[in-house]
C-alpha cells in the first residue's frame, strides 16, 4: 500500500468532504475533519523523507503513464510545499472547532468542514501533480472553496470581500487556463515534464511569449503581488479568523509554488530571466510591494487589516528572492514562504483568539490588552517579532538569506530598502505593543484568556517560527537543495 | 563541572531564573531569596571558568548550526571574561539593591521587572561569552527586547515614548546598520568567527573596511555614540536599578565590547590600522566624550546627568577601540571594569536619595549630605573613580587610554582626554560639593535633621561597590595580565 | 459554405456581447446572456465538440438563465446608472483580447494535420484507445480514463460550488420554511398558466428520458455524466418552475438531495479506490474485472454515474437554494 501514499493528501480530504456534509452534528464532524487533516499531515511528511531519501517519486494515475495519463510528480519543491500546507490545516483544525462555534453560524459547520477540506484538497492537488491542466482543475476547487470559507463570517462586509475574491480570483484561473490552453496548441502535451522539453523547441514564438504572459499575470492575481493585491486586504479582513489563518498561510504560497514551478520547471530560468528579462518585471513589483504595503499596514486601525498589509510586504519579499534568479536569493524566497506561513498562521491564530473574546479585531479596543489577556499578547508580539525579523525568530533566516542576496548580486539600494522595510514592520508590529501594553484597560474588562484548545494550536505553530529560527536544516537547508534543484533544470 | 558546561549553565542560570521568579511571584520573599540565590550562583560558575581563561584556555560550546557554516557558539576569551564577572559580580549587588529599590520605592510588577532583569542578564553573559558575530548579533537582540520592559516598567505616556525612543533607535541601528556589517562581513570574509587577529585582513579592501568600521560603530547603538546617543537619557525613566546595572554596565557595556571584540577580532588591529579609518571613528568617539560632557553639565536631573556622563564614558571605550593599538585596547576593556563599578556606585546612590528622600532634582540636594552621610561619600568615590583620581580605579583605565593616545601621536586626542577629566570634576563634584557645604532649603525641612539613609538593602550595595572603586586601583594586574593576550600579535 | 456559418455566429456573438455591455436593464442583459450561450453552443457543435456544445446549451443557455433570473426575483432589474464609462475595464479587455490575437499569430492553422496537438498524445489517443479501453467515443475515454483523474476534480469543483452556495444560502432558507413558505404555498409557481402545464407535462418526461440516453450512451454517442446530469437537471427546475418549489421539494426531498449530492463523489472516489484494492493505481479501473476492457466498462459506467449525479442534483439543489430565498 506504501506505493500508493502519493494519493492519500488528496482522496483523503476529497472523500471526507462529502462524509461531512452529509454528517451533520458538530460532535462527529470536528473530530473526522481534525483527524483527516493530521492524517494527511502524516502523510506528506513520509513523501518529503522518502523524496529526501531516494529523490522524486512518480505516482501515475490509472496507470497511464504521462503524458497520456496524469501523474504525480513530488520532488523536493513540492514535497515541502505539502508539508507545510498539510501542517499548518492540521494545527489550524485543531483550533477550529471552538473559534467556529464563536465565529460561524451554528447550522452550518458540516458544510464549512467539507469546504474547508475541499480547500485543503484543492491546495494540495494543485502542489502534487505534475500536469499543467490538473494545475487549473484543482485551483478551481481550491479558489471556490476559499470564497465560500471566506463569505461565511457574520460580517456582512465579507460578502462584498469574497465576491470581489471571487472576481479576481477567476480572471487569475482564466488566464492560467488560457496559458495552459495556448502551451498545449503549441506542444500538443499537458504533462509538465513533457512541457518543459517541448516548449524549448517552440519558445521563440509569439504563441508562447503570450503564454507565458497570461500565465505569469493570472499567478501575480492569484499571489497577490503588489499591485494585483487590492482583492487581499478586505478577504483577510472580513474572513472568519480561523479561515484568515488557514488562506493567509497556505493559499498564496500554493499560487507562489505555481508561479515557481511554470516559470523554472516548464519554462525555465534562462527563457524567463535571461530571454525575457522578467526579472526587471518582478523585482520593481516587489520592492513597490514591499514598501508601500508595509507603510499602509502602519496606518491600520483593524489588528487583521494591518497583518493582511503585511502578508502583502512579505509576498513581495519572496518574490524579490525569486526575482533574483540566484540559488541564495531562491533559497531565501523559498524559506520565507516556509517561513512567513507559520509566522502569519501563527498571528491570525493568535488574532482568532482576540476576537473570541473582544468579538472584534479593532486596535482601539484592544486597550490594556497585555492585561487582560497576557499570554495571547505575548504570542502576538514574538510572532511580531518574526514578521520584523528579528534574530532567533525564523524570520531572521530568511531575511539574512534574503540579504547576502542582494549582497552577492551588488544591488545596494536594495539591500537598503529591505533594512528600512524591517523597521517598517517594527512600526506596525509596535502598534499593537503601544496598544495592549500602554493604555489601560476598560474599566469592565476582566481578564479572559482564551481557551486551551485554541492556545495550543497557537503555540504549536509559534514554537516551529522559534524551532526554526534556530535549527534550519528543514526550512533553509531543503530549501537551498530545491533551489539548486529549480535552477539546475527542475528535471 | 566541565567549562563547557559552566558557560551552558552560566548563560541558563539567570533564564532560569527569570522563570523561577516569574513562578514565585506570588510570595515576594521567596521571590527575591530565589533571585539573589541565583544571581550568587551565576557569580560563581562565572568565576570557576576565569583560571581557565587566565591561563591561556579559551572554553569552546558550540551548541548548533544556525546557518550552513554559521554556528551559534560560545567562546570565551579575555574581554568576555573580564565583562561576564563585572556583570555577573554586580548582578549580585544590584539584586539586594533592587530589593531594597523596588519595595522603598513602592513599585508595581516587581515580578514582571525582576523576571525582565534575570533574562537582560542571561542575554548579556550570552553577548559576553559569544564565539561568533552572529551569535553575539542574537544576545544583541534579545537584550534590547528583553529590556524594552523594563524601561517601559512604569506604563505611563512618558515610558511610553522613551520606549518609543529606545526601541527605534536600537532597533533601526541594529537593524538597519549592525546586520547590514554583520553580512557584509560575512559577504566577504566567508566567517563570522572571532580569531585573534582578524578575519577581514586580505579580504576587505580599505575602503570596506572604513565602510564597515562605522557599520559597526553606529550599528551598536547600544555604545550611544553621538548623534545615537539619545535613547540613554530617554531609558533613565525605568527603575534606578535598571538605570544602574543595565544602562551603566549591561546593556552599554555590551554595546562598547561589541566594538571592542569587532576591532579585535573581526578587524584585527593591525589591519585596520593600516587603514586609517580609525582615527575618523576616534574623533567621533573624542567629540562625543566632549560633547555630552557638556551637556552633562546642563542637566538638573541626577540621572539625566549620570546619563549624559555615561555616554561620554562610553565614548572612551569606543576611543580606546578606535586607537588600534595594544595601549588603547587594553585602556578601553579596563575601562569597562572602572566605569561599572564608578558609575554603578553613582546610579545606586541617586537611587537612595530618590528612596529616601524623594529627589530627583540636583537642585533640590543641597545640604542632604548630612542626611545621608554614607551615600554621599560613596558617591564622591564614585565620582573621583570616574574623573580619574589615584587610588582609584578609574586612573588606570585613563592612564592607558592617554599612552594609547600618545602612541597615534594625535595628540589632539590626548588633548580630548585631559579635556574631559576637568568637564567630569566641573558636572560631577558640585553634586556632592552641594550636598555637603550648602545649607538645606527650608521646605526640606520636614525630613528632619539627623541621618536619614535609604533601606539597609540599598545602602550595602553602594558602600560595597564604592569599595570596589577603591580595590580596583590595587588590584589591576590580574585584570591587566587577562586582558594582555588579546593585544599581543 | 462552413466559413459563412462561422463568420456568421461569431458576428451574432459580437454584437450579443457588445449588447450586453451596453443594456441597463438586467433581464434584458440575462437572457441575452442565455442567447450567447446558445451561439457558444453553435459554435462548438460547427467545431464537431458536440460534447461541449450539450453542456454549453444546457448550463449556459439554460439553467444559468434560471438562476440569473431568480436572483433578479431577489432584487432589481435595473442597473445603476454610471456616470463615466469604466475606461480602466475597457483597457483591461482590450489588452487581453489584444494579447489573445498577438498569440494566434504563431498558431498552427485550424485542422493543420502537423500541429503540435496531433502529433504527439492525439494520435495515441485515437490509435490505442478503441482496443485499449473499448469505447467507441474517444472523448469519454480520454475524459473518463486517461484523464480520469482530472474528471474526479471537475466533479469535486462542482460538489465545492453546491457547498459554498449552500453554506451562504441555507440559513435564510430555514428561516423561510419555518414562517412565511407555509403560509403563501405556490405564489410563485405558475400553476395557473394554463400552457405551461400542458406543454411541461409533455416535455418534462422527454427530457428526463433524454437525459437516461445521455447518460448511458456516452460510452458510444456524444454525452455522459455532465451533460446529462444537467440535462436532468433542467428537468427538475422545469417542473418546479411549473409547479412550484414546495411540490418539488415534495419529490425530491432536501435530505434525499444533500446525500445524493455526496453521493456522486463518494462513488466516483469510490470507484477509484477499489481500483486500489484491487491492486491497481488509482482509478485504474482495468484491475475491477479479469479483462481489462471489461473492468474499463465497469469502471467508466460507474464513475459516470456518479459524474451524472453529482451534477443533476447539485443544479438541483443550488437552483432550490436560490429560489427559496425571499426578498428580504
Amino acid at each position: 500500500m506504501s506505493s500508493h501514499l502519493p494519493i492519500v493528501p488528496i482522496v483523503l480530504p476529497m472523500i471526507a468532504a462529502p462524509l461531512c456534509s452529509l454528517l451533520r452534528r458538530p460532535a462527529l464532524i470536528w473530530p473526522l475533519t481534525t483527524g483527516v487533516g493530521w492524517l494527511v499531515f502524516a502523510a506528506c511528511a513520509a513523501l518529503l523523507m522518502q523524496v529526501v531519501e531516494s529523490g522524486p517519486i512518480v505516482y501515475t494515475m490509472a496507470n497511464w503513464d504521462a503524458p497520456i495519463g496524469i501523474e504525480y510528480r513530488i520532488d523536493l519543491l513540492n514535497a515541502y510545499i505539502l508539508v507545510l500546507v498539510s501542517g499548518i490545516a492540521a494545527v489550524v483544525l485543531l483550533y477550529a472547532p471552538q473559534s467556529a462555534a464563536s465565529e460561524l453560524p451554528q447550522d452550518r459547520h458540516h458544510l464549512f468542514c467539507a469546504a474547508f477540506l475541499l480547500c485543503l484538497t484543492g491546495l494540495l492537488g494543485i502542489t502534487i501533480t505534475g500536469d499543467a491542466f490538473n494545475v487549473y482543475v484543482f485551483l478551481e476547487i481550491s479558489s471556490l472553496a476559499s470564497y465560500a470559507l471566506i463569505s461565511v463570517s457574520r460580517d456582512p462586509r465579507a460578502l462584498k470581500a469574497a465576491y470581489k475574491y471571487l472576481i479576481m480570483g477567476t480572471i487569475g484561473a482564466t488566464f492560467i487556463l488560457i496559458a495552459v490552453g495556448l502551451m498545449y496548441m503549441m506542444t500538443g502535451t499537458l504533462n509538465m515534464a513533457d512541457l518543459a522539453q517541448r516548449v524549448k523547441m517552440v519558445e521563440d514564438t509569439r504563441t508562447i511569449l503570450m503564454a507565458f504572459a497570461f500565465l505569469s499575470i493570472g499567478i501575480m492575481l492569484k499571489i497577490a503581488l503588489f499591485p494585483m493585491h487590492a482583492w487581499l486586504p478586505n478577504a483577510y479582513s472580513y474572513a472568519p479568523s480561523l479561515v484568515t489563518a488557514f488562506i493567509a498561510a497556505t493559499s498564496t504560497k500554493v499560487s507562489l509554488y505555481v508561479f515557481l514551478r511554470f516559470v523554472f520547471t516548464i519554462f525555465g530560468a534562462e527563457y524567463a530571466f535571461d530571454t525575457l528579462g522578467f526579472n526587471d518585471v518582478l523585482l520593481p513589483l516587489a520592492l513597490l510591494g514591499i514598501v508601500v504595503a508595509s507603510a499602509v499596514a502602519i496606518y491600520q486601525t483593524d489588528l487583521k487589516r494591518l497583518l493582511a498589509y503585511s502578508s502583502v510586504a512579505q509576498i513581495g519579499y519572496i518574490v524579490l528572492g525569486i526575482s533574483m534568479g540566484t540559488v541564495t536569493g531562491l533559497t531565501a524566497g523559498l524559506a520565507h514562504m516556509f517561513n512567513h506561513a507559520l509566522m502569519k498562521g501563527a498571528l491570525f491564530l493568535a488574532v482568532g483568539c482576540i476576537v473570541l473574546r473582544l468579538h472584534s479585531s479593532r486596535l482601539e479596543d484592544m486597550a490594556g490588552l497585555g492585561k487582560r489577556m497576557p499570554i495571547t499578547s505575548f504570542a502576538f508580539v514574538l510572532g511580531g517579532l518574526g514578521l520584523i525579523g528579528v534574530p532567533l525568530t525564523a524570520g531572521f533566516i530568511s531575511k539574512w538569506y534574503l540579504l547576502l542576496g542582494t549582497l552577492e548580486l551588488g544591488w545596494w539600494p536594495v539591500t537598503v530598502l529591505l533594512l528600512i522595510s524591517s523597521l517598517l514592520a517594527v512600526a506596525y508590529v509596535w502598534r499593537f505593543v503601544e496598544v495592549a501594553y500602554f493604555q489601560p484597560p476598560p474599566a469592565e474588562a476582566s481578564s479572559d484568556e482564551a481557551p486551551l484548545s485554541m492556545q495550543i494550536p497557537l503555540w504549536m505553530l509559534l514554537a516551529t517560527t522559534l524551532y526554526f529560527g534556530l535549527q534550519t536544516d528543514v526550512t533553509a537547508g531543503l530549501a537551498q537543495r530545491a533551489a539548486l534543484w529549480l535552477l539546475g533544470g527542475g528535471q | 563541572m566541565s567549562a563547557e558546561m559552566a558557560i551552558a549553565v552560566a548563560i541558563l542560570l539567570p533564564a532560569l531564573g527569570a522563570l523561577l521568579v516569574a513562578l514565585l511571584g506570588q510570595s515576594p520573599n521567596l521571590r527575591d531569596c530565589a533571585m539573589l540565590s541565583v544571581a550568587t550562583a551565576t557569580f560563581i560558575v562565572v568565576c570557576t571558568l576565569y583560571p581557565e581563561v587566565a591561563s591561556g584556555g579559551r572554553p569552546t560550546l558550540h551548541l548548533l548550526e544556525v546557518l550552513p557554516g554559521l554556528d551559534l557558539a560560545f567562546q570565551i576569551e579575555p574581554l568576555g571574561m573580564l565583562f561576564s564577572l563585572v556583570a555577573s559580580g554586580l548582578w549580585i549587588l544590584t539584586s539586594l539593591y533592587a530589593i531594597g529599590y523596588m519595595r522603598g520605592h513602592h513599585e508595581e510588577n516587581q515580578t514582571r521587572f525582576f523576571a525582565f532583569f534575570a533574562v537582560a542578564i542571561s542575554a548579556a553573559l550570552a553577548a559576553a561569552f559569544s564565539g561568533n558575530m552572529l551569535t553575539l548579533f542574537f544576545s544583541y537582540e534579545v537584550l534590547t527586547l528583553s529590556t524594552y520592559p523594563l524601561v517601559t516598567h512604569h506604563r505611563t505616556p512618558e515610558a511610553l515614548r522613551a520606549g518609543r525612543i529606545y526601541m527605534g533607535i536600537l532597533l533601526s541601528t541594529s537593524i538597519g546598520l549592525l546586520l547590514l556589517g554583520v553580512l557584509l562581513t560575512y559577504h566577504v570574509a566567508g566567517t563570522l568567527s572571532f580569531i585573534q587577529g582578524g578575519i577581514l585582513a586580505g579580504h576587505a579592501t580599505p575602503l570596506m573596511t572604513g565602510i564597515l568600521l562605522f557599520l559597526y560603530a553606529y550599528g551598536t547603538g547600544k555604545a550611544a555614540l553621538m548623534p545615537i546617543h539619545r535613547w540613554l537619557p530617554n531609558a533613565m525613566v525605568a527603575p534606578t536599578p535598571v538605570s544602574a546595572l543595565l544602562h551603566a554596565v549591561a546593556v552599554v557595556k555590551t554595546g562598547v565590547f561589541t566594538i571592542v571584540k569587532v576591532v579585535v577580532y573581526i578587524f584585527g588591529i593591525d589591519h585596520l590600522s593600516s587603514t586609517g579609518f580609525h582615527i575618523y571613528l576616534a574623533y567621533i568617539a573624542g567629540g562625543t566624550i566632549v560633547l555630552s560632557s557638556l551637556v552633562a553639565m546642563q542637566q538638573d536631573n541626577l540621572k539625566a546627568r549620570l546619563a549624559y556622563s555615561t555616554i561620554s564614558q562610553l565614548s572612551y571605550i569606543v576611543l580606546g577601540a578606535a586607537l588600534a593599538n595594544a595601549h588603547g585596547i587594553l585602556g578601553a576593556g579596563l575601562h569597562i571594569a572602572m566605569h561599572a563599578f564608578g558609575k554603578i556606585t553613582l546610579f545606586f546612590c541617586a537611587g537612595a536619595i530618590m528612596v529616601a528622600l524623594h529627589k530627583t532634582e540636583i537642585s533640590d540636594m543641597r545640604g542632604i549630605g548630612r542626611q545621608m552621610p554614607f551615600t554621599m561619600a560613596a558617591f564622591i568615590i564614585g565620582s573621583l573613580s570616574i574623573i580619574g583620581v589615584p587610588p582609584l580605579g578609574g586612573s588606570w583605565s585613563k592612564w592607558y587610554l592617554a599612552l594609547g593616545a600618545a602612541d597615534t601621536s594625535h595628540l589632539l586626542l590626548v588633548g580630548v582626554l585631559m579635556l574631559s577629566s576637568l568637564l567630569n570634576i566641573a558636572y560631577l563634584l558640585p553634586i556632592p560639593a552641594r550636598a555637603f557645604f550648602s545649607k538645606a532649603t527650608s521646605d526640606d525641612g520636614h525630613h528632619g535633621e539627623g541621618i536619614h539613609e535609604a533601606p539597609l538593602f540599598c545602602l550595602i550595595p553602594l558602600c560595597l561597590t564604592a569599595l570596589g572603586c577603591v580595590l580596583l586601583f590595587f588590584f589591576t594586574d590580574p585584570i591587566y595580565q587577562l586582558l594582555a593576550p588579546i593585544v599581543q600579535p | 459554405m462552413i466559413h459563412v456559418v462561422d463568420m456568421t455566429l461569431l458576428a451574432f456573438l459580437a454584437i450579443v456581447a457588445i449588447a450586453v455591455t451596453r443594456m441597463t436593464n438586467l433581464f434584458a442583459t440575462s437572457v441575452l446572456t442565455g442567447v450567447y450561450s446558445l451561439l457558444m453552443a453553435c459554435i462548438f457543435t460547427v467545431l464537431d465538440a458536440v460534447d461541449v456544445a450539450f453542456t454549453e446549451a444546457a448550463v449556459g443557455a439554460g439553467i444559468s438563465t434560471v438562476l440569473f433570473l431568480a436572483t433578479l426575483s431577489l432584487t432589481t432589474q435595473r442597473e445603476k446608472p454610471q456616470r463615466s464609462p469604466n475606461w480602466k475595464a475597457l483597457c483591461v479587455a482590450l489588452l487581453t483580447g489584444g494579447a489573445l490575437v498577438y498569440g494566434t499569430f504563431d498558431m498552427p492553422h485550424f485542422g493543420d494535420p502537423q500541429a503540435p496537438v496531433h502529433q504527439h498524445v492525439g494520435p495515441h489517443y485515437i490509435g490505442v484507445s478503441p482496443t485499449q479501453i473499448g469505447v467507441p467515443n474517444m472523448v469519454t475515454s480520454v475524459l473518463a480514463s486517461y484523464r480520469g483523474y482530472d474528471t474526479l476534480g471537475e466533479t469535486a469543483v462542482i460538489f465545492t460550488a453546491c457547498m459554498a452556495v449552500l453554506l451562504l444560502l441555507q440559513h435564510e432558507k430555514r428561516r423561510d420554511e419555518q414562517s412565511t413558505v407555509e403560509e403563501k404555498p405556490d405564489k410563485e409557481a405558475m400553476a395557473h398558466a394554463m400552457i405551461l402545464r400542458v406543454q411541461s407535462k409533455f416535455f418534462i418526461p422527454l427530457i428526463l428520458l433524454f437525459g437516461l440516453y445521455v447518460q448511458f450512451h456516452g460510452d458510444f454517442g456524444p454525452g455522459g455524466g455532465f451533460q446529462a446530469g444537467v440535462i436532468f437537471a433542467a428537468g427538475i427546475i422545469l417542473y418546479s418552475l411549473v409547479n412550484g418549489l414546495d411540490k418539488a421539494r415534495q419529490i425530491i426531498p432536501p435530505n434525499v438531495l444533500h446525500g445524493l449530492v455526496a453521493f456522486g463523489l463518494l462513488l466516483y472516489a469510490g470507484t477509484g479506490l477499489a481500483s486500489l484494492f484491487m491492486d491497481g493505481n488509482f482509478l485504474q479501473y482495468r484491475a475491477l474485472a479479469e479483462e481489462a476492457t471489461h473492468g474499463e466498462h465497469i469502471g467508466i459506467l460507474l464513475i459516470e454515474l456518479g459524474v451524472g449525479i453529482t451534477v443533476a442534483t447539485v443544479m438541483t439543489s443550488m437552483f432550490f437554494s436560490f429560489s427559496g430565498r425571499r426578498r428580504s
